[in-house]
């Protein structure tokens, strides 16, 4: 029940943030000088042809009129608009324009790019929790001994290289000079070849395929995880590192060694949960830090992610599809710190979704 | 400890607070309790660590480095480095049509040294060292103005709304909580093609955008602060006897919130020569003739596998010079900390 409500809460919260990135987003890539008629119809078009094009896509009414109309296309339920002046009608679903530059639908183009970057982001951040919380927590339980040099050496290198130019340097070293690994793009693990589609889902040969897809899967994976992850890694290593380090320097952990109770085990059972807080906050601000490193990891292996689909948009002064992408990228970190919030009350009992105080 | 009193600030770096009693402290006077605290402290503390001072010693020569860089370019218009070494961006060789030569198969110069590109030519003949010295001056001014940026109108959006509260704290805070939702790298590169189309002043545009971007953090910061400045009796005494707002904000509050902010400053330069890094990459900060590393790192891109060592030292600079800010950073952060002292 207090989850609920607190989910409600947080998430009606989160409207005049998305609202508030919507209009930036709107009036600063209106504010792009150029016109993206122009690029996409070449040097000289016939003046008909671009009215018509104008038209078509919206762009021959004023800037206030196409501003009210966005904003009742974007919100999923209630708003909608007749020549730009918005009403209450149930309207269901999400339209976030058409793009000039692929001609297609935003909405199509997302769902298209991004679980391409969903993969990539996810991979990441696994990696960066698998290496950094043991890192951290060994750093700190072995403060100052050469194990934590090392860690903490690492973490420092890490959160001081360009993510990119890491992506680079394993290119050449692991997909050149040893050639194990590719350099270019994703493949899905869903996306299987027909034979499977030829066997049927019930039989043993489709799962023989399926599985055995996800061997170039990971291959390509490797790379690009390892390139946007080493930051996110250092990250969590040195805020894991300090919080497990401020845990055992408590009260409680001093009498559990006073009682007798085996490092280990205050390390596992007393000290572990309360340090992971920091880390969880961490990770929830850290998703936008990422979504920026996914454009550069995403140009540096030439994956067709969202970070790609987005430098497209600004080349092309494609408008819908910048606005499109970025309320995305907003709507996913708001979603994100959300859930880092709601996972708080998991690691900290304290924590009560803040009804008590109402 | 108690430590319950309203004057007990120990953990901050207020001044106000002498009167702690003394079993308060673990048996330390008053005064070597505020000796503990405070700018000059965290200063003499720094001198005790050598990690901090390597970074010191790190950001120092970087420093020194874009220094000469840039009296070479603006005073001197390449003449320093012209006569004992190379034009940055026409180079040696840069008219020739002649393929990129690595380390190992260098064009010789024999009136000046048999070495005479102990890091080879790039694609255009022009000498990667020279380049690589150049590029820590864009670096580091981009870095430190970017800064400035960030802090100076983080602190004063913060300080406003952490002394005022109520709506101008709302306001502002949703307005930061905004700009921190769309992701730092997408809304400079937004910011860049909106104001520098032809990208003519991109690297211009390109820090003053990662100053606004930063901006939320420094503002975040300062406001916690500010929270508890606010309630301080000095504060209530200056309001008290008649004090402007702006004045007690410039003279009271900024004041003593400087310590975290420093910390903050330091480690927000490193980020901002990275992300810098990153834009010139993607082609939206630093532009072809300039010698930037990130801008470097794009033109190594394409002949990666024939001439690796055009991406290599680029990247190794970054490394070397972030790392030195971080260094400074973090010991920043442990001096200013009374707690890790022992």
């Amino acid at each position: 029940m207090g989850l609920f409500r607190y989910a409600t809460r947080r998430l009606l919260q989160a409207i005049p943030v998305l609202l508030g990135i919507a209009t930036i987003t709107f009036f600063l890539s209106n504010a792009v000088p150029g016109d993206p008629i122009d690029i996409m119809l070449g040097p000289s078009p016939a003046q008909e042809q671009k009215a018509a094009i104008r038209a078509k896509y919206g762009l021959d009414r004023p800037l206030w009129l196409r501003y009210i109309t966005y904003l009742g296309d974007v919100s999923p339920i209630w708003l909608s608009t007749v020549d730009g002046f918005p009403y209450v009608a149930p309207e269901f679903g999400v339209d976030l324009g058409r793009s000039i530059h692929f001609g297609a639908p935003v909405t199509e183009k997302i769902k298209e790019r991004l679980p391409v970057t969903m993969l990539l982001m996810g991979s990441a951040f696994t990696f960066a929790l698998v290496t950094a919380v043991p890192l951290g927590v060994i750093s700190a339980y072995r403060r100052n001994q050469p194990t934590d040099h090392v860690s903490r050496v690492v973490a420092l290198v890490g959160v001081s290289t360009p993510s990119f130019w890491i992506g680079l340097e394993l290119i050449i070293v692991f997909s050149f000079y040893l050639g194990w690994l590719p350099s270019n793009s994703l493949v899905m693990p869903w996306n299987l070849p027909p034979a499977a589609d030829q066997a049927g889902l019930l039989s043993v040969e489709f799962w023989r395929i399926a599985a055995s897809h996800q061997v170039p899967v990971l291959q390509h994976l490797i790379l690009p995880t390892i390139s946007l992850g080493t930051l996110q890694m250092a990250a969590i290593t040195r805020i894991e590192r300090s919080a497990m380090l401020e845990q055992l320097s408590q009260d409680y952990v001093q009498l559990a060694r006073a009682y007798g109770v085996r490092d280990r085990k205050i390390l596992r059972k007393h000290a572990f949960r309360p340090a992971q807080l920091p880390v969880i906050t961490i990770v929830g601000l850290n998703l936008t830090t990422a979504f920026g490193g996914a454009v550069l990891t995403e140009t540096v292996f030439s994956i067709n992610g969202m970070g790609t689909l987005i430098l497209t948009g600004v080349l092309n002064i494609d408008y819908p599809l910048i606005m499109g992408t970025t309320l995305v990228f907003g709507l996913i970190f708001v979603l994100g710190v959300i859930l880092t919030d709601i996972s708080y009350a998991y690691v900290d009992p304290r924590v009560s979704y803040g009804d008590q105080e109402a | 400890m108690s430590g319950e009193t309203p004057h007990d600030r120990r953990d901050v770096d207020g001044r106000a607070d002498v009167e702690i009693d003394a079993e308060d402290d673990g048996g330390l006077e008053a005064e070597e309790v505020e000796a503990r605290v405070g700018l000059s402290y965290t200063l003499v503390q720094l001198r005790r660590d050598p990690t901090a001072l390597a970074g010191l010693a790190i950001i120092s020569v970087s420093t020194a480095v874009a220094i000469v860089a840039s009296i070479d370019a603006l005073l001197l218009d390449y003449w320093l480095t012209q006569t004992f070494w190379y034009h940055p961006e026409l180079g040696p060789h840069a008219d020739t049509n002649l393929p990129p030569y690595g380390v190992s198969n260098q064009y010789y110069d024999a009136s000046r040294s048999t070495l005479a590109h102990p890091l080879g030519t790039d694609f255009r003949g022009r000498d990667v060292a020279v380049r690589l010295f150049y590029g820590t001056r864009i670096a580091i001014t981009v870095g430190f103005t970017s800064t400035v940026i960030g802090l100076v109108g983080g602190t004063l959006t913060g300080a406003v709304a952490g002394y005022y509260g109520g709506w101008i704290d709302d306001v502002l805070m949703r307005g930061a909580e905004i700009l921190y939702a769309i992701p730092f790298l997408i809304l400079v590169i937004v910011i860049v093609s909106v104001l520098d189309p032809q990208r003519q002043n991109a690297l211009l545009v390109a820090m003053v955008g990662v100053g606004i971007a930063s901006m939320p953090t420094f503002a975040r910061l300062i406001r916690s602060r500010v929270f508890s400045v606010r309630e301080e009796e000095y504060v209530e005494a200056a309001k008290a006897a008649g004090v402007k707002d702006r004045w007690i904000i410039l003279r009271h509050v900024i004041p003593n919130s400087f310590a975290p902010v420093l910390v903050q400053a330091t480690l927000q330069i490193g980020l901002a020569i990275l992300i810098i890094a990153g834009l010139s990459f993607l082609g939206f900060g630093a532009q072809p003739p300039q010698a930037s590393w990130g801008q470097m790192l794009n033109k190594a891109r394409p002949l990666l596998i024939p001439n690796p060592w055009f991406s290599i030292f680029p990247g190794l600079c970054i490394l070397f010079t972030v790392v030195g800010f971080n260094l400074l950073g973090d010991g920043l952060r442990d001096a200013a900390d009374p707690r890790i002292q022992n």
